[in-house]
């Protein structure tokens, strides 16, 4: 949730004065940067890692920090963004894509709606996760995260349109490889 | 933006549909040829399954914890600014006060961490071709105790180095006199100093193995000589040279594109076929436009101008469309569907990246910039551009040159002003950095180069070509020392030659009944040109190995430089990995002369010098070449090295290899090694010994106690030292000498600046240049 600017600056004044303080912001804001961070890695383990790393860099840098016009979340995300890039340059990212695809597509003890629900979800996370790397975290940031453009552009250091063509790109990939998926799905479908 | 701010006129976008996303309605309005209803539905899609999903739950143990970790550190961070303001201590430190210490030690040491061990990268690990003048940069993953790693960090061989720390998370070490020319280096950090501002340290000391080129530039300014002209390919018709960023070079010919095998070792797969380069290719014939990677792909059967962006992420290039106009599409470099994003009716459109996102061409005889989401925007309104006008910018997207109703003006982009050079022929060419400006000048009738640092509003000449002689295809060397150009007279061989820019000495690299524009490798060691011999009905393509200032070359002995030039040769094919190389090293071989079996396995060795040339007995034309071939350090293992002594005959038309012997494969030893050595005798007949070491001296360690020279088993006395921290050149000379064979010794208490010792003792036997009687 999205705070009114004077809001966010009290909630930011307080954690930069007070411990407590910025207990409270990291109240606000650990939701939504887990959840961003969760979705990019989806494995447990390595999203509490990195949100951690996050938050971290956080407080140290909280007394520098001050408002530019973008929200505060977004100087959170430029950090999550920037801890995640580091740690897929670290790793291959294929052995973290397998784990990955086999975390999200364990099967669930759902209703039959709730499991068409997942495969579709798995479905378009797979295809995202083939993308690019700056196709995906602006594609996530944008989807997931319901972010504007302009903002994407400030969190991955890129201008607006830069990040217009990497989100066009994206979903047109994305549009292509679901089409594809959901025509042999359906070519199945009629040969059983 | 603002460098063209003054000069725009905005064109706006058109409307954009309305949708769900009124961002995206208009992104998806916007793409020519695509289809936006079915993007806005898949973003629908998108957006409603993936802001449902509910996603892993964040374990609330975890997250409670994480708060707790944080506001005690919040509150240790709190203690701690207090302390350092002296807010718990006065002038006397008491029991209290310590204890108070204690507590802000023990919080410290016992906050919960992030369990994140530092990880460090380094742009140049693993690169064999680092420029010299490079500073190196190391990122780590989190922020460091600076002083720490500034304490654990070493580079071997030694080196003279500042630190800088942009931020806590970045390393830059600058070397003080640059680095060595062909040189394996290993930055090193004790794993005890690699620490984090957090406490947490790396899993082992950090290593990161890196090489220098043999940048084509010699201490005396004496410029390269060609060690090799290979004709890579034959081919006809029209075709295009480029190097990749591996330093393979790339011919586009017919539609059929060639990579030629790298002269070193490829540090990183090429994205494209094309160069980063931020030049538009004027009048091009239209040619397959292919991606290399990550699987071979055709892009456009019929492309014009391609150019990567400065970040190697896209490419763009004109295509003719089906209307008869050329569009401008874009493509990224790792695959997928190109779009287009503007179009022109221009026959002669040009091409070129002002930056990573925006586009400059022209169309109806003006200049346009296009952002990548296909922004147009007019540029230098007052500039009418002729169908056949090209244009070319700076490297750093400084200048443009352009040549509107015929008249050659360089235009800066940052102040808005113009200087036409009326007697510019040609295109003009710019350093790496854009500093610097060469171009050709028919102003006084014959041809001269000039060079201008601000844009031709002032140059100075440096050479000029006799009557009737043209002068092209201006190319500087990546480092901006030499300038390669053809010269071409009326019926005579078209020349391709080099000049030092700073000693305005002149080279010919070679001579063709034809020669293009000649290409320089990014290493800066190698040039490429089209070219076609005089009888061939094929047009050939060229690669000029150039020999560098690791192959030190006394100069007025043409014997002794023949018989350097070809162990060089043979030298480079041993550490070329290419399956061509045994026959280019059969060609440089005497009748009948037999091999070990080491130098017929190519590609072991990362890099090779030369340290002397010695004739086999005085007055003789065979000499005796020492050189090393080196395998850099790498993650496995240190750098080791195999010494060869090559033995050639110059008396022929062409040098002739006769006996090779190597040793074994030796680790390279800590301290001080010598690279080169040469002597000559000076006009004074005076001798001067040169001695040319791969690491920054201790200078005073450098003198008579740790080099010494015998003539006629007698020491030389009344020696003079002067080392030259630049170029780590300690040059020793002899007064008065009666020319002949002198030994040169060095050894301890020769030192680095690290204080390391030369290990062993180095010794050869050097016969003067050119003696004359003392």
């Amino acid at each position: 949730m999205r705070l009114p600017l004077d809001d966010e600056d009290e909630l930011i004044g307080r954690a930069q004065a007070d411990p407590e303080g910025f207990g409270q912001l990291y109240d606000h804001y650990f939701p939504q940067i887990y959840r961003y961070v969760a979705s990019r890695v989806r494995n447990r383990e390595l999203a509490e890692d990195i949100t951690s790393e996050v938050f971290f860099k956080a407080l140290r840098a909280i007394g520098r920090y001050r408002p530019g016009g973008h929200p505060f979340s977004a100087w959170l995300y430029q950090i999550a963004v920037n801890a995640i890039t580091d740690h897929y340059r670290s790793r291959k990212r294929s052995e973290e894509s397998l784990d990955d695809r086999a975390e999200l597509a364990a099967p669930g003890t759902a209703v039959d709606e709730e499991v068409a629900q997942r495969m579709a979800i798995a479905q378009i996370r797979a295809a995202i996760d083939a993308l690019p790397d700056q196709q995906r975290t602006a594609m996530t940031l944008k989807y997931s995260e319901d972010l504007p453009l302009a903002e994407i552009g400030q969190i991955m250091g890129k201008s607006e349109g830069a990040v217009k063509l990497l989100i066009f790109r994206g979903t047109a990939s994305v549009r292509l490889q679901l089409q594809a998926l959901r025509a042999g799905a359906q070519g199945q479908g009629q040969d059983g | 933006m603002d460098r063209l701010s003054r000069w725009r006129r905005r064109t706006r976008p058109p409307s954009a549909p309305s949708g769900t996303d009124p961002e995206l309605g208009e992104l998806f309005a916007r793409q020519r040829g695509a289809d936006a209803g079915g993007l806005l539905e898949t973003a629908e899609e998108l957006r409603r399954r993936l802001s449902q999903e509910p996603g892993p739950k964040a374990d609330p143990c975890y997250q409670r914890q994480l708060r707790a970790s944080l506001v005690s550190a919040a509150q240790a961070r709190g203690q701690a600014r207090r302390h350092r303001l002296g807010l718990l201590f006065g002038t006397g430190v008491g029991a209290a006060g310590l204890a108070m210490v204690a507590v802000v030690v023990f919080s410290l040491v016992v906050l919960p961490q992030p369990a994140r061990k530092v990880r460090v990268q380094a742009a140049i690990s693993g690169n064999h071709r680092v420029a010299v003048t490079a500073a190196i940069r190391l990122g780590f993953n989190q922020p460091m105790d600076e002083a720490a790693v500034d304490e654990g960090l070493r580079i071997t061989p030694a080196v003279s180095f500042a630190t800088s720390w942009p931020d806590s998370r970045t390393l830059v070490i600058s070397p003080q006199n640059g680095l060595a020319p062909n040189v394996g280096y290993v930055v090193t950090i004790a794993q005890s100093d690699v620490r984090a501002q957090s406490g947490a340290q790396a899993g082992a000391e950090v290593v990161i193995p890196f090489g220098t080129g043999s940048a084509p530039s010699t201490p005396q300014g004496i410029p390269p000589s060609v060690v090799s002209i290979t004709p890579d390919a034959s081919i006809t018709g029209s075709a295009a040279i480029s190097y990749g960023d591996d330093y393979s070079l790339l011919v586009l010919s017919s539609g059929e594109l060639e990579a030629i095998s790298p002269s070193q070792p490829a540090s990183s797969p090429s994205p494209t076929f094309a160069e980063p380069s931020p030049s538009a290719s004027p009048a091009a014939a239209g040619g397959t436009l292919y991606l290399l990677n990550p699987s071979p792909q055709v892009v456009a059967t019929d492309a014009l101008g391609a150019a990567c962006s400065p970040d190697s992420q896209e490419i763009a290039y004109w295509t003719p469309q089906a209307d008869g106009t050329l569009g401008l599409e874009v493509i990224s470099a790792s695959g997928g569907t190109p779009e287009t994003l503007a179009t022109s009716d221009g026959s002669n459109p040009g091409l070129a990246w002002l930056d990573d996102g925006d586009l400059l061409y022209a169309s109806a005889g003006q200049l346009h910039e296009v952002s990548l989401d296909g922004q147009i925007t007019s540029v230098f309104p007052e500039v009418r551009l002729a169908p056949s006008d090209f244009f070319t910018l700076s490297p750093s997207s400084q200048q443009l040159f352009t040549t509107p109703a015929g008249v050659p003006t360089v235009y800066s982009l940052t102040s808005g002003t113009s200087s036409p050079i009326p007697g510019l022929v040609g295109l003009p060419a710019w350093t790496l950095s854009g500093s610097e400006m060469g171009y050709v000048d028919q102003s006084g009738g014959s041809a001269a180069i000039e060079l201008s640092s601000d844009g031709g509003v002032q140059s100075t000449q440096l050479l000029s070509a006799p009557s009737g002689v043209e002068l092209g295809g201006l190319s500087f060397d990546p480092t901006g020392s030499y300038l390669a150009y053809t010269t071409t007279g009326t019926g005579e061989q078209a020349q391709l030659e080099l000049v030092d820019v700073q000693s305005q000495i002149v080279g010919s690299l070679g001579s063709f009944a034809e020669v293009g524009d000649p290409v320089w490798a990014p290493s800066g060691d190698q040039l490429s040109a089209l070219a076609e011999a005089t009888g061939s009905d094929t047009v050939d393509v060229y690669s000029l190995l150039l020999s560098g200032t690791g192959e030190s070359r006394p100069a007025g002995d043409a014997a002794q430089d023949l018989a350097l030039s070809a162990a060089a040769s043979l030298a480079q094919l041993q550490v070329t990995d290419s399956a061509s190389s045994q026959s280019s090293i059969n060609a440089l071989l005497a009748p009948g002369a037999s091999l070990g079996s080491t130098i017929l396995l190519p590609g072991r060795f990362d890099r090779f010098y030369a340290i002397s040339a010695t004739p086999t007995s005085s007055g003789a034309t065979t000499y005796t070449v020492d050189l090393r071939l080196v395998r850099d350090a790498n993650g496995s293992a240190g750098p080791a090295y195999l010494p060869e002594l090559v033995t050639v005959q110059t008396a022929g038309a062409s040098p002739l290899i006769t006996v090779v012997s190597q040793g074994a494969l030796t680790p390279v030893p800590l301290g001080p090694l010598v690279l080169s050595a040469s002597a000559s005798v000076t006009s004074s007949g005076a001798v001067v010994v040169e001695i040319q070491f791969n690491s920054d001296l201790n200078p005073a360690t450098v003198g008579s106690e740790s080099i010494s020279l015998d003539a006629n088993g007698q020491a030389v006395p009344n020696l003079e030292f002067n080392y030259a921290p630049l170029t780590r050149t300690e040059t020793v000379t002899a007064p008065s000498l009666t020319p002949g064979a002198l030994t040169l010794t060095v050894s301890a208490p020769l030192a680095d600046v690290d204080g390391t010792p030369m290990h062993g003792t180095f010794q050869v036997v050097l016969q003067a240049g050119s003696a004359s009687p003392g």
